[in-house]
């Protein structure tokens, strides 16, 4: 039977995932490409038959009465799958529904199963007064050992880049959040059991609250951590967060209940009845058990670190080992309390403080606990001015050690003020991930509506953007790097843009903005895309014939126009740079005096395409020095094919006609700080690109650039206008600014600081001191954070003065709220 | 029977509570290396802010602005209450010091501009409205306010233009009716010189 409830309980998690997938607007042209792993599709296109299958096997474990009506609704789901098939599913209100209505069955079966029970469970009278002594040492023991496990991993996988000092501080510290962790678990359930006891209820009222409790957890773990990761809040996330915990509680329930049915002896208490399963278990069973969790928590936390999306996998394991270990803790120390308190002897009548010493001998422990606590936390208060780690203070120490540990990382999300900055934070995510039908009513945002001079026809355009690719890997950026004698040949050409960023970390948002010119409202696909679409303009005006990747994203923004001819035509969603290169190289012929604008997006170095693709993680390759090798050998491949493609752009004689601009959406975070890809976070290697722009020598003629000065992506319309001659561009903080000026011309003063974000979720940051310095506000983690961004590529974490976090606290709501007024939205 | 039992639920909430206290002194660990942070005072702030106590906040900014005393939200804030209490010279003093200090001064422009307006101290006002003009030159609001004075000051040619630049924007009202204002002035004033 419980073979049949983990299929359906599996069945339904798997459907309504994806069924949220698909109504989620940033992941849906994932799913709509068909971008799932081998065995997502293994069950995708057997959905119905899995269905069948796995609601077969539950209805044979009914009893008859019930049967009947659990194969009807089987049967109506089933034509209703038939009919509206999963993987049709489209990114729509249909797909939301969808997601409620699969856990349907599931709940279904356990209602049915609960009605009508096979066999009664046998239930003590009375609750046991002595259980806290079981309950307190299982969680501190589960809260340590769980530490224990997820430090020694986070220190195998990436040693102490701190020192050992730091690590051990760090470590310190965090035994003790984990030792407070379990102390507010016992205070939670010691509360709970004080208010059971005053009512005199029994064990089963017990094992109901702790099903309730057990389904209120699990809520806000799917409301808070799950769907806010999926950027859905409000009224479905709460009610998604509802319905689904309250399916996988009732199977968990079931469970114990099925294994409580064949209990021996009688269930003495809530969680006696939940570590059901667990009874029974020797010493050496559950030293056994805990070793094998032990090691598959530390053996997925490696393995899900590259396919995390912004550390939830890596959290929700923590929390399953914090829970599995307190199971086994607590289930194998039945009869045998750890904590031998004066608890046994408690006799009714006695004074009322000594009755309450006896009775709560662990709750004294605890409190003990809690005292040391504090003590450590005067100690840390008293030496914080000598707490300085190799010019690190504490704060610092522990927000990395967050970064590569995950079960801290969660201990300390759970207790995290939520009030710190809070209403900056409401501030950003009311303007983040604005819904598609948000009506935009923008101001003129029109660059330049001049003219270009006429006359001479205007140089062919190449922009190459290479998805995810890091300036760091580029030897000309970063001189160890020798891999890449194409690229360094061709920068050596060129003008390289060595202080250059993006605007927003990730391609939904920086794509447009490079498109526009500026910064945009936080929304995917904003339609109408073409009155703020200034480089399409730019082409228009100029005559220019486009030869386009259409990615997912340009063709839901940009209009199609005459003479269009498709790059890519029969790849979306999946551009390879080298595949590319070779229909340009058999196009270059066509190349005439008409201009032509080329425009390519690959993607080979984009963490979802390297995790499907698979990568070879052999360390310390002596090719690579110092950098990761399946990224680093996707670059050299990249940087041979490029190569090729100039040397037949030169002898095709185009070369000095051309513009040739190399750069890329945004960067990555490659495990340097335990964070894999670009979700939420705003890091330096995430917002540092490379821009790399070669001009014809006629047109660089009288030509003046700074290329240590701050560039960004936004630059490079504005710079496409200039260098065509168009003149009269709108400046202000929400466009770019050309990155060339003529030589006698003034060079552009300072720039104010830039407003960076996340393409994903509320995250915002602010790049002050000419690019050197980056505040970040993470309206997800609710934190702020603040980085040295040199030396390149990693930057460097320095605290964030209270009064600095202030002004560009209050800097971001400024240029958010300007983005409000001159995009015409309200929020 | 009724005590014991209420001691019971009393001393588990009490624990209830320092678990859940000493697991957030814990984790924010700000406390520690930044004790004015502790110390709430910006909190303060906020609060007097909110029940409209302009004194209360301003004793809590100064001691702020004691350990930071450059912050623009600090004095932003500062100007703000002095603005409340009606005290002009003293927005006038502090606004002077966002422009000179803050690496946002368009942000002060609102407090200066208003200060010196309402001293009718028409040549410091009208510089700091060029000034601002030139750190923000698009912003609507800062452009009616301008128009205003100028209106204000008698010099109607200069107000016309700046009420004319606005006057196609719909949420500017103000800017069009200043505009119809002036136009009516002139009206008359060509008529009366008809006569």
């Amino acid at each position: 039977m419980n073979l049949a409830r983990l299929a359906l309980l599996v069945w339904c998690l798997l459907s309504s995932a994806y069924a949220l997938l698909c109504h989620n607007p940033l992941s849906w042209p994932q799913m709509e490409a068909g971008f799932l792993p081998h065995w997502g599709n293994l069950f995708l296109r057997g959905h119905l038959a899995w269905f069948l299958l796995v609601a077969a096997a539950a209805a044979a474990f009914l009893p008859r009465g019930k049967r009947t009506g659990f194969a009807a609704c089987g049967a109506v789901g089933a034509l209703l799958l038939f009919l509206h098939p999963w993987a049709a599913l489209q990114s729509d209100p249909r797909s939301l529904a969808a997601a409620f209505l699969a856990w349907l069955p599931l709940l279904l079966w356990e209602g049915l199963l609960l009605v009508s029970p096979e066999k009664p469970v046998s239930w003590e009278a009375d609750l046991p007064p002595e259980e806290g002594a079981r309950v307190l040492p299982a969680l501190l023991a589960s809260a340590l050992v769980s530490c224990t496990v997820f430090s020694s991993v986070s220190l195998l996988r990436f040693g102490a880049p701190d020192g050992p000092a730091a690590a051990a501080l760090a470590l310190a510290w965090s035994l003790q959040v984990h030792a407070a962790l379990a102390v507010l678990a016992f205070a939670v359930w010691n509360f709970v059991r004080s208010l059971l006891g005053w009512t005199a209820a029994a064990p089963r009222t017990e094992a109901a609250v702790c099903a309730a409790g057990l389904w209120l957890v699990l809520a806000l773990v799917v409301e808070r951590l799950v769907l806010h990761s999926m950027s859905i809040h409000g009224a479905p996330a709460l009610l998604y967060g509802a319905v689904s915990a309250a399916a996988v509680a009732a199977a968990v329930a079931g469970w114990a209940r099925s294994q409580a049915q064949r209990a021996a002896s009688p269930i003495r208490s809530g969680l006696d009845f939940f570590t059901a399963p667990l009874r029974g278990l020797s010493g050496r069973s559950t030293a056994a058990a805990a070793l094998a969790l032990g090691l598959a928590a530390a053996l997925l936390t490696a393995v899900c670190a590259a396919l995390d999306w912004n550390y939830l996998f890596r959290t929700l394991l923590a929390m399953l080992t914090w829970a599995g270990f307190a199971g086994l803790f607590f289930a194998g120390a039945t009869g045998r309390p750890v904590l031998r308190g004066p608890a046994a002897r408690m006799r009714p009548g006695t004074a009322p403080t000594q009755e309450l010493r006896e009775a709560h001998g662990p709750a004294v422990w605890a409190a003990g606990l809690l005292a040391a606590a504090w003590f450590a936390i005067a100690v840390a208060v008293l030496a914080a001015p000598s707490l300085a780690l190799r010019g690190q203070a504490l704060p610092r120490v522990l927000d990395r050690h967050a970064d590569f540990e995950p079960s801290f990382r969660a201990a300390r999300q759970l207790f995290s003020s939520r009030r710190d900055n809070a209403s900056l934070f409401a501030y950003l995510k009311r303007h983040t991930n604005l819904p598609r039908d948000t009506a935009l009513r923008p101001e003129d945002m029109r660059l330049s509506d001049r003219p270009g001079p006429g006359g001479a026809h205007p140089p062919h355009l190449f922009l190459f953007v290479v998805d995810s690719l890091r300036p760091d890997y580029l030897g000309a950026y970063a001189p160890g790097a020798g891999f890449t004698p194409a690229l360094d040949a061709f920068a050596a050409e060129s003008v390289v843009f060595r202080r250059a960023f993006t605007a927003y970390g990730g391609t939904g948002l920086a794509e447009p903005s490079l498109w526009s010119g500026s910064l945009l409202p936080h929304m995917h696909f904003p339609s109408p895309f073409a009155p703020f679409d200034n480089l399409e303009r730019l082409l228009k005006m100029d005559g220019y014939r486009r030869w386009i990747s259409m990615g997912v994203i340009l063709k839901a923004l940009l209009e199609p126009l005459p003479g269009d001819r498709s790059l890519d035509a029969g790849a979306v969603g999946d551009y390879k740079f080298c595949r590319t290169l070779r229909e340009l190289e058999a196009r270059l012929p066509e190349l005439g005096q008409e201009p032509v604008f080329v425009y390519t997006q690959p993607e080979d170095l984009h963490i979802s395409i390297m995790n499907r693709e698979g990568r070879v993680a052999y360390r310390n390759d002596p090719r690579f020095p110092g950098r990761y090798p399946p990224y680093a050998e996707r670059v050299q491949a990249m940087d041979a094919c490029f190569g090729r493609f100039l040397a037949k752009l030169k002898a095709s004689g185009r070369y000095e006609d051309s513009v040739v601009i190399l750069t890329a959406d945004h960067g990555d975070s490659l495990g340097e700080n335990g964070f894999w890809g670009h979700a939420f976070a705003l890091r330096p290697e995430i917002l540092r690109i490379p821009l790399i722009v070669r001009l014809p020598a006629a047109l660089r003629a009288g030509l003046r650039w700074d290329a240590e000065a701050p560039s960004y992506l936004i630059d490079l319309v504005p710079t496409l206008y200039a260098l065509l001659g168009h003149g009269g561009l709108r400046q202000d903080r929400l466009f770019g600014r050309p990155l060339f000026w003529k030589s006698g011309d003034p060079p552009p003063g300072p720039r104010p600081p830039q407003l960076v974000a996340s393409s994903y979720g509320p995250v915002y940051g602010l790049l002050t001191d000419g690019g050197k310095r980056l505040f970040v506000a993470d309206a997800v983690d609710h934190s702020t954070r603040c980085f040295d961004v040199d030396p390149p590529p990693l930057g460097r974490q320095i605290p964030c003065a209270a009064r600095a976090e202030a002004a560009d606290g209050l800097w971001l709501r400024t240029v958010v709220g300007e983005l409000a007024r001159r995009f015409g939205y309200e929020r | 029977m009724l005590r014991p039992a209420f001691i019971r639920v009393g001393a588990a909430a009490a624990l209830l509570a320092a678990a859940w206290w000493t697991g957030a002194a814990l984790t924010r660990s700000r406390a520690l290396v930044a004790p004015l942070a502790g110390q709430n005072l910006w909190q303060r702030v906020t609060e007097a802010q909110q029940r409209k106590d302009p004194r209360a906040a301003l004793r809590h900014l100064r001691e702020l602005l004691r350990h930071d005393p450059d912050d623009p939200v600090y004095l932003t804030a500062q100007a703000q209450a002095y603005t409340e209490l009606g005290d002009w010279e003293a927005v006038a003093r502090v606004g002077e010091r966002l422009l000179e200090t803050s690496p946002f001064p368009d942000l002060a422009c609102a407090h200066v501009t208003q200060a010196y307006s309402m001293m009718e101290l028409q040549r410091e006002a009208l510089a700091a409205f060029e000034r601002c003009m030139r750190l923000d030159p698009d912003n609507p609001e800062g452009i009616l306010h301008f128009a205003q004075s100028l209106e204000h000051w008698g010099r109607f040619d200069e107000a016309e233009t700046l009420y004319a630049r606005l006057a196609r924007s719909p949420s500017m009202t103000g800017a069009a009716e200043g505009l119809a204002r002036l136009r009516s002035r002139r009206r008359e004033k060509a008529r009366g010189k008809s006569r």
